[in-house]
């Protein structure tokens, strides 16, 4: 750390973090924290994967993870996955930043976020609740519409996703907005840019740490979008919204822990890797900056 | 400061004694996901003839918390009372100890119903049976004469004969230009309401009987697709309005007989009697239609009581298992909460919980739910009398029970439907349809 601190000079960010060898006795309940609550369970997990599965298990090798990769289930489930955080995500992001922007634009309608951080605070069971009541196979709507079942499920989990997260990915879009500097966006407007140049040459660059930190945020919300589907389909979604999670929990019900645990570490290391890309993607936009 | 310390010392030794006291209770732990498996009326008294100070103690879990604490390791029960496809799930993930060893005899014990094929895994025996409910069909013979139709042969009816008896209905009986007989109730699903005259068992016994849902479609689609859009089945809706008849009616019970022959005693009555045949009664049990003549066998469903490798109280747990085929448990049945009848003879005698007296009643102990049995119960006995041959007749249909290898819970059964309702609307075709059960019965079996 010292060593960083002296590369990056005296007036380096990293002369804060600078203290002695013997202080770092302090951080030892952090690290015995975090190692008993992250590292060993996942440890644990990624042992298990390469075990047989008994009473007694035995090392089965790459067993495990030769039978899930040649199970169609899990790769649909993969697939479905994925396809949905990049789609909720997405569509989740655009909306949140056109809203913010109307609203930075329209101030005294500002205080309206709050209507949309309700769903937030709503635990997930009522949540599913409600949409069934709404959208569900006996709702009003179903009987009105005769909508094909999958697609109607489909589209019921995203507006659901999309009705829970809208509020918190608007008012960080917002926060990110009143945090550029008014001076930099006059500058543009005199030099005769457009809205859209303004939002897309400026705008959007200056919020770009902003839209990463709610991007990990939609993330982790997505992967645990299998609450409420499981809450509104149970064990059995259509087709196009069987995830990870539930394929991993058809194997809790059938006691198969060593597949389990081979699904749960192949799926952390797609979600590791979606994080890493997001990383990069930051960095290199930093870079690009200097 | 002497007495006090006196005191606190005195306490402790008091509180551990307590404790170990407690400790050296006996104490038999079942595990159970239903409350009604709690309910154990014969095996439980022969169990406390053996050990009169024992206490059992039932526990009720969720299957989440079952399967955690299996895989965790950390099992707090010695005896397990679940449906027959979680035991033998467990059972296969080698969580079970064989029971046959247990009751000191070579295989499946023959003082009981012949379950010996669903309850053995490589010549060993995983599980006893406790409960089994099976689909049945109760046929009404004075309609069938109005009409002048004759009851199709049991064991050896298939869907396709079912499917020419439907062409019958609904029938006008009485004339007026109306028709107003039909051959059964339709399910009436309010979230289906394409199926409103469909009958949802008709699929339960097609789904358990295959395996692979391409062979299915490939043999039987054409056929389910005329049963189930048939005008034979009646809407249940439109039943108050027409008060039309039926000729054949659905159940589900531990033992036909019961619905076939079953009255209630005299109030003064000490005995009860089910010795009406079902010839006698105007209704006569009529097995389900069957796929294949081959293959006889009846959808249905069971749960069974399987011992953990890891009992703390194998010496408990073996005799309750004992209790439960030994002729003290065999010779009772239990009346009004459930009757089990896992017997191969009649029981002699009946628990007559009138009042439901003995019913669990699970309280919260330790963050557990509880109900705890001790040995000292008054429960009032009442003699019995079976028909022997409506006996016979209906444990000879017991034993040709077919249970799927999952168990279909609720949301099965509407991923199920909700396919089959957009295949009736045509939003998808016959291929598709297949394609999704696949994928439905693939998610349930899992690859291994």
């Amino acid at each position: 750390m010292k060593r960083i601190a002296q590369a990056h000079g005296k007036n380096s960010k990293y002369n804060a973090l600078v203290f002695p060898a013997k202080d770092m006795i302090w951080l030892l309940p952090g690290v015995a924290m975090y190692c008993l609550c992250y590292a060993v369970p996942y440890l644990i997990s990624f042992l298990s994967s390469f075990l047989s599965n008994s009473d007694r298990p035995e090392f089965a090798g790459l067993e495990n993870y030769r039978a899930l990769f040649s199970d169609g289930f899990y790769w649909l489930s993969l697939k479905n996955t994925l396809l949905f955080l990049f789609a909720a995500i997405g569509t989740t992001l655009i909306l949140g930043i056109l809203i913010a922007h109307i609203l930075f634009s329209l101030r005294y309608l500002q205080p309206l976020i709050v209507l949309l951080l309700i769903p937030v605070f709503l635990p997930s069971s009522s949540l599913a609740a409600l949409w069934r009541a709404m959208m569900g196979s006996n709702s009003q709507l179903v009987w009105l519409l005769h909508p094909r079942d999958a697609s109607w499920k489909y589209l019921s989990l995203f507006l659901l996703f999309l009705w829970k997260n809208l509020g918190v990915a608007t008012s960080l879009m917002l926060v990110g907005l009143h945090g550029i500097d008014p001076s930099i966006l006059s500058a543009g407007e005199l030099d005769g840019a457009s809205g859209r140049q303004l939002l897309c040459r400026i705008e959007l660059p200056l919020l770009r740490h902003v839209i990463m930190f709610a991007i990990i945020y939609l993330l982790m919300n997505g992967v645990r979008i299998f609450r409420e589907s499981y809450l509104l389909y149970g064990g059995y979604p259509p087709t196009n919204l069987f995830f990870v999670q539930h394929y991993i929990n058809g194997y809790f019900t059938r006691l198969d822990y060593s597949l389990l645990s081979s699904a749960a570490v192949v799926f952390s290391h797609v979600v590791l890797i979606l994080f890493c890309i997001i990383w990069s993607i930051l960095r290199k936009g930093d870079c690009d900056e200097k | 400061m002497k007495r006090l310390f006196c005191g606190i010392i005195l306490l402790v030794t008091l509180l551990n004694f307590h404790a170990f006291a407690l400790a050296e209770e006996d104490v038999l732990t079942i595990a159970v996901v239903t409350a009604s498996d709690a309910m154990n009326l014969p095996a439980e008294e022969a169990f406390f003839k053996r050990y009169p100070s024992a206490v059992i103690e039932y526990r009720l879990y969720t299957e989440e918390q079952l399967n955690t604490m299996l895989i965790a390791g950390t099992p707090e029960f010695d005896l397990v009372i679940l449906p027959y496809q979680t035991l033998l799930n467990m059972a296969k993930k080698g969580y079970l100890a064989p029971v046959d060893q247990v009751l000191e005899q070579n295989g499946y014990p023959s003082q009981l119903l012949d379950l010996s094929d669903l309850l053995t895994i490589d010549d060993w025996v995983f599980a006893l049976p406790v409960s089994v409910a099976q689909q049945f069909w109760i046929w009404n013979e004075d309609i069938a004469a109005q009409i002048g139709v004759s009851m199709p042969e049991a064991d050896a009816w298939t869907w396709a004969d079912y499917a020419e008896f439907t062409r019958k209905f609904p029938y006008d009986a009485d004339g007026d230009g109306k028709a107003d007989t039909y051959l059964m109730y339709g399910s009436c699903l309010p979230a289906y309401p394409a199926f409103h005259n469909v009958n949802l068992n008709m699929f339960t016994q097609y789904a358990a009987q295959f395996m692979d849902f391409d062979a299915f479609g490939e043999q039987y689609l054409d056929l389910f697709r005329e049963n189930i859009t048939g005008e034979a089945l009646l809407d249940m809706e439109n039943d108050s309005e027409t008060a039309s008849e039926i000729l054949i009616q659905e159940a589900s019970a531990s033992n036909p007989i019961d619905i076939l022959s079953s009255s209630l005693p005299d109030e003064q009555s000490d005995s009860m009697s089910f010795s009406q045949t079902d010839e006698q009664s105007g209704y006569r049990f009529l097995t389900p239609p069957l796929l294949d003549k081959n293959n006889v066998s009846y959808v249905g469903s069971m749960s069974a009581c399987g011992m953990l490798k890891q009992a703390g109280r194998t010496d408990l747990a073996a005799a309750f298992l004992q209790g439960m085929v030994s002729e003290d448990a065999l010779d009772y049945g239990t009346f009004a909460v459930s009757e089990q009848l896992v017997s191969c003879e009649a029981p002699e005698y009946m628990y007559f919980d009138e009042n439901g007296s003995f019913a669990p009643n699970f309280t919260n102990q330790d963050n557990a739910l509880v109900y705890r049995v001790s040995a000292g119960r008054n429960i009032p006995v009442i003699s019995f009398v079976y028909s022997k041959a409506a006996f016979a007749k209906s444990q000879d249909f017991r034993e040709k029970l077919s249970i799927d290898t999952f168990l279909m819970g609720r949301d099965f059964y509407d991923s199920a439907w909700a396919y089959f309702q957009e295949w009736y609307y045509g939003h998808i075709d016959d291929a598709e349809l297949i394609q999704n059960m696949q994928y439905l019965f693939g998610v349930a079996r899992g690859i291994r």
